[in-house]
This record gives structure tokens, C-alpha cells and sequence, in this order.
């Protein structure tokens, strides 16, 4: 296909729900691209990698690492990366340290799916190198990884973005020597962007959930989280264990299903239904049938991710954490409640108070928080604000890669000169040029 | 009759599958009339960047004539066999350097995101490339193998599932109580699973071990997790054993434990259902997964220690069904053609640019 001049071509890293494919369940950075990516696919000359085979959108997904040779010999204008905590994004951890990016985090502190260090990894070297803050790497190559997982991706992204407002305050606090640190670049090197909920779905749905709501006796409360203490599941079901009329709708994982179901039989709590594989998709179809939705995630690690968007965008009274994530909320949007020895009392007392709002105060929350999500989680925004950055950042990543070339290139000399060192260079030589590992034409630097 | 030469890559003191299939290959061309040796070089794991050049001796090799006879074909097997160059090359891929594909960035891989291990993979790749694909005829052990060269390096080629090398001498006899654990001691096989599961599996049952390590430090960490569980009556290490001897332990086992990370074929698991005994397999071991169904022919479980330990006892505490879960692996190695007689179709194929 002929490259259109016009339109950034751009290399899209993340976990991709294939097509045909079973949905990555915690992956946000698939649901990220389910929504941005067919927006933004028509302004851009996209090539999408993965480490899983397939097609997406119709388009063949290429193996991640075959990106190092596409980008040599036609080269990108951005490489875009989502990194979470999920398995499924391990090839994004790996890559990333290979050629600089713009980089969406959608975690910081990565403890779920802790992927095994790098064995070998000399990161903050690197970044050291790059900075012309020293000139040697160390040799033989002895340094095991270290540290939190995030500082060395981040410090290995010129350009972060955060999926969470407060992910990058605590990038921006505690990550400052990066390589795009030492840049005079005007545009930010870490902000915030949202992630985003379908609004044109939500709509139909908040209907359709009035109607719902109507028909049944029960008013329903919409959960999604596991039963792990974090998410607060024994609090909920302490707190409404005694109220009248309560369904509870919970979203968990299918290998979290026998546990939660043991929770709810500790406390004897017999109108509930569990819904199992956590997807944003499931969740929005639990959320738009309910007359209340729980973000009741307490800890440092982790993210509401999509789920909070979602709630917002289907206008659902929402109660949430008065911690990390839940802090930055607007005051007059959500419900806080503030963990502890009375969260579930006061978890209690807000679900009644939200129950017995007349319909003209519903209607208001239902519509700031409609107002909230549109400003806020349109697709349609987050997809044009995504591409201002790529288009933004590509003359800034370009002087990036010089540099990174620069110290490619003479790593590769090195590897070079070391071979011809050690065997007959007389005999090798000849091989080596044939095969086109010849020092003489990649040795472009000499950092190392 | 044509002039043949195997290339095979040797590894000094150890001896695993892949020297196998190249004494076979030798032993079932010379069968069929043609002449036939083997070449090999050593590899040696010393300076991660000395790869390279140990490829390009293989590509400084004159293999065109030996006493007075002309080759008339090469067939390569390992990396860097592949390297060689020749007029009529054929390909039969063990492996290439996985660090390199599909083990980069796991435990099992030396090269890491340091800007030299970058360079490094990539001329590795690079010159993978460009040696498949002048090829005459290019084909893999497994389905594993042939996937990987047409993702990394775009090269397509036949899957040839090398028949088993003792044929149909395989037996079954009076179930033991023990698992048995067949091939070369390395980290990648993941012995050390079946090791750390065994203080849940039933204390009678024992674990065999067969084969000889090629890592350092291995046997210490093995022998070292022994201690810590007090486990020294229920292990035994073998080292390498007779082909009779071999056939004896399978045909006595309860059941085989093979449970390799992302493994390209695996002879042990067509063993051990010419043994009539069902296979302990994880569900990321790549090709012992092209044969192994999980309650069908084996238990095809979690690779960790807990999954392991409940998949033999479940096997121990019904001995009827490992029973028929052996039939069954049995009566696929039957009707696979991969006793002695699927030797005709891998040569035909291997030797089909002689008809060029």
C-alpha cells in the first residue's frame, strides 16, 4: 500500500482483543485500544505489534520484534506503547527499552502480574550513557534489574502519559531522570489522559436501566472488583447484609468466583449475582442496570481502570474510596466513603441516602456525572487529544532516536570488533561482510 | 545414490535429543542406498557475542568434496548448522537461538535490553534471515519450530516430526510406583518442578531422573531444593542410561514428566506413549502440546508445583485411569507414523532438491 505523505505513520504496541479472540479480561490497555484505535485509524498509517498472532480490525498484527528491523528501514514518526499490569503486556515491558517511545501507562507500581526481572538489564546505565552522564557500560554484563519495575520504564520513555491523574503526580514526584529528561522540549514529558467510556452506548443503556430499574422490586447495587481485602468486598457486604430490597451485582473473575461466593455465604448474604469475566464490556452491561455503582478499591497498587468511566458515563450514582484514585474525584460528583473502623456504616448510610433521593436529585447526579464523562471520557476527545500528542512529539522522538542510534551503532561496533578480536579476522571477515555484520559500515559513534 | 552430509552441532559431554536425530538421520539414509556422514562443530556458551563468529565458521567450510566423492546435498539441523553454505542445502530445524526469539526476555534468555544484547539479536536475526532463506528446502521438527521461523524471519517451511529412534521397541510392563523424568538437566526443562512438588505428592511414589546436566549450578540448586524437602530416598538421578535400560524405565513408570518451557519437539513424549504411559505436561510447553490433550493421553496442567503435585497424585490414586490414558497415547503413536516407518516421508522430503 502506497504511504500516504500526509499522515504520521505510527508503530501501536499493546495486548489486543484479536479478532475472533476471547477478550483479554484486565487488560486496559486492549480496552484503550478498542476504543481509541478505530477513531484515530483513519488519520494515521498504523502498524499494529503484539506478541500474539492474529488479525485486529482486519489488519495483520506484526510480532513486536520485528519492529527494531521496520523501524531501520523505514522509520516510524512515533512508536506508541500501553504498559499495565497484566502478563499480556510483558512484550511492551521488553520493548520499551529498546527503542524510546511515547509510553500510556495504566500502572505504576506493577504487583499483580509482577513479571520476572530482566535478567542482565542495565537500565539506569543506560540512561546514564544516554545522557552523556558517563561513557562506559558496565562489562561483562552483570547488573540484574532493579528497583520498582516503573521507574525504569518510565525512565525509559520520553514521553509519558498516565491513564490516572494520579499516577503521574507520583511519576512526575518521584521519576525525574529520565531519558527525556535533560530535553529543552516545551511539551510536557509526563501528563494525564483519560481513558475513555462510549457515551452512544451508555445513552441507550440509561434508558433501558430506568425501565429495568422499574420492573424489578429490588434496587440494585453494581460491584466489580475481587473478593481480595483491597476492593473492600467484606465491607459491602457487611453494610448491606441488613438492608431491605438490595441486589448486589458483582463483577469478578471467573477464578475469583468460588471465593466470592464463599464471602457472600459468610455473610449470609443471599440476593446477590455473580457475574463472571471482568471485561469493561461486562461491566457496562452490569453498570447499566444499576441504581448504584461501588468503586470501593483501598490501595496503593492499582486503578479504578475503565470501570470508573464507565459507571460515569451510564450516569449511575457512584460510591467510591476516599483514597489514592477515589481523592481525585470531584467532591460533588461521587460519593466518598473514607476506609476504616466505620466504612461500613457509613458505606451503609450513603447506599440508604442515595436510595431515597426523590427523582428530581437523581436526575441532577445522573446529569452532572453524563456532563463529567463527556467532558471528560468521550472517545471521540481522548482519540483527537492522543493524536495531537503523536504529532507533537514526533520532531522531539526523532532527536531522541539520533541519540539512541548513536549508541546502538556502537554497541553493535563493539559486539563486532570483539568477534573479529577473538577469532581469525582474515577468515571471519569476508562471512561477516557477506552477512552484512561488518563494523566498517555500523560504526557510526564510539559512546562505549 | 547421492553423497549426503548431516550437519550437526555438538556440545561437548552432553548428549540430548537433537544428536540423537542426526545419528538417526545418518543411520536411515544410509538405509536407503545413498552415503552418508555427519560434520559437526562444537558450540560453545562462552562470551555471548562469540555467536556470530561461530556461525560464520560454519559458512568458511568447503563441503563440496571429501575422499574423492562429491557432495551432492547438505542437511542442516541446529543452529548454526543452518549457516553453511551449499549449493543444495535442505533444513531440518532443531532450533535456532532461542535466546534470541522467543525466550528473549525471559528467565531462559541471556540477552537483555542493554544496547549491545539489542545489536546482538538482531544481527543474530539478520543473519538467520538471510541463511534460511537460500535454502534449498526448509522444514522444522514440529509445528512449534516451523511457527517460529515464519514469525521471526518470514521464512515458511514443512512441519517433519522425526519418528522415534528406537521404533517399535518401546514396551509396557507392571506399573511402578514412580515418575519418570527423561532428557538433558537445564533450567529450561523445569525438572525442578516435579522436585518441589513432590513433599504433596504420596510419599511411596519416587521420581527418576534420566540424563546428564549441561548448566552450572543446576544439579547444586537441584540437590539444594533435595535437602531443603528432605527428599533424598525419593529421588534418583540416573545420568545416562542404555537404550535398553531406558526402555525399561518407561515401560515400569507410572508416568513420564515432561513439562519443558515452550519445547520445539520432544521425544520423550512420543516415548513415553510407545510406552503405553500418559504424559505430565504444562500448559506453556510448546510442542509436547501438538500431541499431548489434557485427560486424553496426559495432564496438561498450571506449570507450577502445586498443579504438578495434584496432577500425579490424581494419577497415583487412579491407576485405571493413567491406564487409559497410556492406551490412548499409545494407540495415537500407532496411527501417527512415527515409528520407524515415517522415516520414508521425512526423507523423501529432506532429499527432494537432489530432484532439482
Amino acid at each position: 500500500m502506497a504511504k500516504n505523505l500526509n499522515k504520521l505513520r505510527v508503530a501501536w504496541f499493546s495486548p489486543l482483543n484479536l479478532d475472533n479472540a476471547k477478550i483479554l479480561n484486565g487488560s486496559t490497555a486492549a480496552y484503550f485500544t478498542d476504543q481509541i484505535l478505530p477513531i484515530i485509524k483513519e488519520d494515521l498509517t498504523l502498524d499494529l505489534y503484539s506478541d500474539q498472532s492474529g488479525q485486529y480490525l482486519g489488519s495483520k498484527v506484526k510480532n513486536y520484534l520485528s519492529c527494531f528491523d521496520e523501524h531501520r528501514k523505514d522509520p516510524y514518526d512515533v512508536i506508541f506503547y500501553q504498559y499495565e499490569d497484566s502478563k499480556a503486556a510483558n512484550f511492551v515491558r521488553l520493548h520499551l527499552g529498546l527503542i524510546p517511545g511515547v509510553t500510556l501507562f495504566h500502572d505504576l507500581l506493577i504487583k499483580e502480574e509482577m513479571p520476572p526481572p530482566l535478567t542482565f538489564s542495565v537500565w539506569p546505565e543506560v540512561v546514564e550513557l544516554f545522557n552523556k552522564k558517563t561513557k562506559e557500560l558496565p562489562n561483562p554484563y552483570p547488573q540484574p534489574d532493579r528497583g520498582p519495575f516503573a521507574y525504569r520504564e518510565v525512565s525509559l520513555s520520553p514521553i509519558s502519559l498516565f491513564s490516572s491523574q494520579r499516577l503521574c503526580s507520583e511519576a512526575r514526584r518521584l521519576i525525574q531522570n529520565g531519558i527525556g529528561a535533560h530535553s529543552n522540549w516545551s511539551l510536557p514529558k509526563m501528563m494525564p489522559i483519560a481513558l475513555p467510556a462510549s457515551l452512544s452506548a451508555s445513552l441507550k443503556s440509561l434508558n433501558e436501566s430506568d425501565q429495568k430499574c422499574n420492573q424489578s422490586g429490588n434496587k440494585v447495587i453494581a460491584f466489580v472488583g475481587s473478593p481480595a481485602i483491597e476492593y473492600r468486598s467484606h465491607k459491602i457486604l457487611e453494610a448491606i447484609s441488613n438492608l431491605n430490597n438490595i441486589s448486589l451485582h458483582w463483577l469478578v473473575d471467573t477464578s475469583e468466583k468460588e471465593e466470592a461466593q464463599n464471602l457472600l455465604n459468610e455473610y449470609n448474604f443471599k440476593n446477590a449475582k455473580l457475574v463472571t469475566d471482568r471485561s469493561p464490556l461486562n461491566w457496562s452491561e452490569v453498570v447499566s442496570k444499576a441504581d448504584i455503582a461501588l468503586h470501593t478499591l483501598f490501595s496503593v497498587y492499582g486503578t479504578p481502570g475503565p470501570y470508573l468511566p464507565i459507571s460515569f458515563s451510564h450516569g449511575v450514582p457512584t460510591i467510591v474510596t476516599n483514597f489514592a484514585e477515589g481523592e481525585y474525584l470531584p467532591q460533588d460528583l461521587v460519593f466518598k466513603i473514607t476506609p476504616g473502623d466505620k466504612e461500613a456504616v457509613n458505606l451503609r448510610e450513603t447506599i440508604s441516602q442515595i436510595l431515597l433521593l426523590p427523582d428530581s436529585d437523581l436526575a441532577l447526579i445522573k446529569n452532572s456525572l453524563k456532563t463529567y464523562a463527556e467532558e471528560n471520557f468521550n472517545p471521540e476527545i481522548i482519540a483527537c487529544e492522543l493524536k495531537r500528542v503523536f504529532i507533537e512529539s514526533a520532531p522531539y522522538l526523532k532527536e531522541i532516536w539520533v541519540r539512541w542510534n548513536e549508541m546502538e551503532n556502537s554497541a553493535e561496533s563493539k559486539i563486532l570488533v570483539r568477534n573479529y578480536d577473538h577469532f581469525d579476522k582474515e577468515v571471519i571477515g569476508p562471512i561477516f561482510r557477506e552477512l552484512g555484520w561488518d563494523p566498517s559500515v555500523s560504526l557510526k559513534g564510539n559512546l562505549l | 545414490m547421492a553423497n549426503i552430509l548431516v550437519l550437526g552441532v555438538k556440545i561437548p559431554f552432553t548428549k540430548g535429543g537433537a544428536e540423537t536425530l542426526v545419528a538417526t538421520l545418518v543411520k536411515e539414509i544410509k538405509a536407503r542406498g545413498h552415503d552418508a556422514d555427519t560434520v559437526e562443530l562444537p558450540l560453545s556458551f562462552g562470551a555471548k557475542e562469540h555467536i556470530l563468529g561461530q556461525a560464520a565458521l560454519w559458512r568458511t567450510l568447503d563441503l563440496n568434496a571429501f575422499g574423492g566423492k562429491e557432495v551432492d546435498l547438505v542437511i542442516a539441523t541446529k543452529f548454526p548448522s543452518y549457516y553453511a553454505s551449499f549449493p543444495k542445502k535442505s533444513i531440518w530445524l532443531v532450533h535456532q537461538h532461542r535466546a534470541a526469539y522467543d525466550l528473549y526476555g525471559t528467565r531462559f534468555s541471556d540477552l537483555s535490553d542493554d544496547p549491545r544484547d539489542e545489536s546482538l539479536r538482531r544481527l543474530i536475526t539478520d543473519g538467520d534471515r538471510k541463511v534460511l532463506a537460500e535454502a534449498s528446502y526448509v522444514s522444522g521438527i514440529s509445528k512449534n519450530v516451523v511457527e517460529r521461523i515464519n514469525r521471526y524471519n518470514d521464512v515458511k517451511g514443512d512441519v517433519l516430526y522425526p519418528p522415534l529412534p528406537l521404533g517399535s521397541q518401546y514396551r509396557s510392563e507392571e506399573q511402578q510406583d514412580y515418575i519418570l523424568s527423561v532428557g538433558r538437566i537445564c533450567s529450561i526443562k523445569r525438572v525442578d518442578l516435579i522436585i518441589k512438588s513432590l513433599p504433596m505428592i504420596h510419599n511411596f511414589v519416587k521420581l527418576k531422573i534420566v540424563g546428564t546436566p549441561d548448566e552450572p549450578g543446576v544439579m547444586e540448586y537441584y540437590k539444594n531444593e533435595i535437602d531443603k524437602h528432605h527428599l533424598w530416598d525419593r529421588v534418583e538421578f540416573l545420568g545416562r542410561v542404555s537404550d535398553e535400560d531406558l526402555i525399561s524405565l518407561y515401560a515400569n513408570s507410572l508416568a513420564v514428566y515432561y513439562a519443558p518451557f515452550d519445547e520445539d519437539y520432544g521425544y520423550v513424549t512420543l516415548e513415553a506413549f510407545a510406552s503405553k504411559k500418559p504424559v505430565i505436561t504444562a500448559n506453556d510447553s510448546g510442542g509436547v502440546l501438538e500431541f499431548v490433550q489434557h485427560e486424553k493421553n496426559g495432564l496438561v496442567l498450571d506449570p507450577t508445583s502445586d498443579a504438578i503435585g495434584h496432577g500425579v497424585n490424581r494419577l497415583i490414586e487412579d491407576k485405571q485411569f493413567a491406564s487409559k490414558l497410556g492406551e490412548e497415547g499409545y494407540r495415537f503413536i500407532q496411527s501417527s507414523g512415527l515409528l520407524e516407518h515415517g522415516w520414508d516421508q521425512v526423507i523423501e522430503k529432506l532429499l527432494s532438491p537432489l530432484k532439482a
